[in-house]
C-alpha cells in the first residue's frame, strides 16, 4: 500500500471544509516527491504538544488544516493559519490546490 | 510572535484547566498564570490596549481625539511571512495603482466611520488604535483573517471560492468587528461563544455596508461576501435574511432546531452563526427603517454588557439584548418586542 495522505482544510471567512484525499503513488513524481520530503521532516508530536502550552489562536477566520497520514502506520497533525512551519507549508502547496469542497 | 496577555483572550478556560491538571510544571505555571489573568479579563484588554497604544504612539497626528482612523496598509508580494510588509500606503496618502490597497484603505475608512459616528467608538480598542492592513498575503489565498494582534490579513482569492477579497466592504467591516469583539465581550473563538463572535462579525461588517450605502433594512440584501465570492460560492457567502440558501455548499441553520454539532471550524463558527444573524435580520426588519439606529445600538450595548463572558453563548446574549433594549427604549417598548420575536424566532430563550 502506498502513503495515503489526506487533508481537511475548515473554517476561514467561508467556513467551508475543503478536502484533498491522495495517494502519493497517483500524484505527479515531483509532487509525491515534495510531499514524502515535508512528511519525512514533519513532527507529528509537537504540534500536538504545543497545543498545551498557551498556543497562538485559533484566530478568527484563520484555517484550520486537519492532516491524516496512513503508510500503515496512521499519524495525524492540526495546524492554524498564519503559523505554520515550512514543511508543512510544503505540503500545503500541493495539497491545497487539489482540494474540493466537503 | 504572539505574547502572553494576547494569548491569553484566546485559549479557552477548559483547556487551561486541562493543562493545570496534566501540563509539565512549567506548562502548568503558564496556564494558572493565563486563568488569573482570564478571571480580569476586562482588566488585561485595557492593559494591552494601552500597551498598543504607547507602542504605537508614533504612528498617531498631534493632538489625535478621535474622529479620523489612522490607516496602514502593506503589501505582503503574495510571501506566507506574517512580518508586516512594505508600506503600500498610509494616513493621508493619495490612492496608488494597486486596487487591493485602495480598497483596503478605504474599506477600513467606512468601518473607522461606521463605528465612530454611529457608536462614538474610536477605533477598535475605542482609543484610537491604528488599522494594520496586510494584502496580497500568500499565494491564490482564498480567505481574510483578524490575527487577534491588530493586523488584517487579505488573500488574492483562488479565483473558485474567492476572487480579491479586498474588494467587499462587508468581509471588511467583518474583520475589523473581530477586533471590536476581542476588546468587548472577548468571546472564545469556539463553539457556541465562537460563532456568536462570529455572528457579531456578519451583523457589524452588514451594518457598515448599510451605513455606507444609506440603505433601510427594507432595502438591504443581508448577504455576506456577494462581491468576493468566485464561481463556486456564488451567489453569496452567508445570507442573514435567509440562512443555509446562500450558495450551494452553505449549511447554516436559521434556528436552534438545526444546530449543528461539528469539529471542523472549531465547532462550526461560521455554521451555527446562521442562528443569531437570522434573530438581528428579524430584529432589524421589524422595526424598520436603518438597522443601524435600534437594531445595531441593541447588539453593540448587547456586545459591551457587563454580564457577557468569554464564554457566553446565545442565550446569554439573547438576554443581554433584552436588558440592553429595556435600558435604553423602555420595558413594553416595540423594540424590545422586536428583540424578543427575533430570538424566538431562532428558538433561543431570551
Amino acid at each position: 500500500m502506498g502513503t495515503r495522505v489526506r487533508l481537511t482544510r475548515s473554517g476561514g471567512l467561508a467556513g467551508l471544509s475543503m478536502v484533498a484525499a491522495v495517494d502519493l503513488d497517483e500524484l505527479p513524481p515531483a509532487s509525491a516527491e515534495k510531499v514524502e520530503a515535508a512528511l519525512a521532516e514533519m513532527d507529528f508530536e509537537r504540534p500536538r504538544r504545543r497545543r498545551t502550552v498557551p498556543a497562538p489562536g485559533p484566530w478568527p477566520d484563520a484555517f484550520q488544516y486537519d492532516i491524516e497520514v496512513d503508510d500503515g502506520e496512521k499519524r495525524s497533525i492540526t495546524v492554524h493559519d498564519p503559523v505554520i512551519s515550512p514543511e508543512v507549508r510544503a505540503l500545503l502547496d500541493v495539497l491545497v490546490p487539489l482540494a474540493e469542497p466537503e | 510572535m504572539p505574547t502572553r496577555r494576547a494569548i491569553a483572550c484566546i485559549v479557552p478556560p477548559d483547556l487551561l484547566r486541562d493543562i493545570i491538571r496534566n501540563g509539565n510544571e512549567e506548562e502548568r505555571g503558564a496556564a494558572a498564570d493565563t486563568m488569573a489573568v482570564d478571571q480580569t479579563f476586562r482588566t488585561l484588554r485595557a492593559a494591552f490596549a494601552a500597551t498598543v497604544a504607547a507602542n504605537q504612539v508614533a504612528m498617531r497626528p498631534m493632538g489625535g481625539m478621535g474622529g479620523s482612523p489612522q490607516r496602514t496598509i502593506y503589501d505582503q508580494k503574495n510571501s506566507n511571512a506574517i512580518a508586516l510588509g512594505t508600506v503600500a500606503r498610509t494616513g493621508g496618502q493619495k490612492k496608488v495603482k494597486d486596487p487591493a490597497v485602495n480598497e483596503a484603505y478605504d474599506g477600513f475608512g467606512s468601518t473607522y466611520r461606521f463605528f465612530w459616528e454611529v457608536f462614538g467608538r474610536n477605533s477598535i480598542d475605542s482609543a484610537g488604535m491604528p488599522l494594520l492592513g496586510l494584502v496580497h498575503y500568500s499565494t491564490n489565498y482564498a480567505n481574510a483573517f483578524w490575527d487577534g494582534q491588530g493586523h488584517m490579513f487579505f488573500g488574492d482569492g483562488d479565483g473558485q471560492l474567492f476572487i480579491r477579497l479586498t474588494a467587499s466592504l462587508d468581509v471588511i467591516g467583518h474583520e475589523l468587528t473581530h477586533g471590536v469583539t476581542q476588546f468587548e465581550a472577548n468571546l472564545v473563538y469556539q463553539g457556541q461563544s465562537g460563532a456568536l463572535n462570529e455572528s457579531m462579525s456578519d451583523v457589524f461588517g452588514s451594518l457598515t455596508k448599510q451605513y455606507a450605502d444609506k440603505q433601510t433594512a427594507e432595502a438591504a440584501d443581508w448577504l455576506i461576501g456577494n462581491d468576493i465570492v468566485g464561481p463556486a460560492l456564488q451567489p453569496a457567502l452567508r445570507s442573514m435574511k435567509a440562512p443555509g440558501t446562500a450558495n450551494q455548499y452553505d449549511k447554516q441553520p436559521a434556528s436552534m432546531d438545526d444546530f449543528v454539532n461539528t469539529a471542523a471550524d472549531n465547532g462550526g463558527v461560521h455554521i451555527n452563526s446562521g442562528i443569531p444573524n437570522h434573530a438581528f435580520y428579524t430584529t432589524a426588519t421589524q422595526l424598520g427603517g436603518n438597522a443601524w439606529e435600534r437594531a445595531g445600538r441593541i447588539w453593540y450595548d448587547s456586545l459591551r454588557d457587563e454580564k457577557m463572558k468569554p464564554t457566553s453563548g446565545f442565550k446569554a446574549f439573547a438576554r443581554a439584548t433584552v436588558r440592553q433594549a429595556e435600558t435604553r427604549f423602555g420595558a413594553g417598548s416595540p423594540e424590545v418586542d422586536a428583540v424578543q420575536a427575533g430570538w424566538d424566532k431562532v428558538k433561543v430563550k431570551a
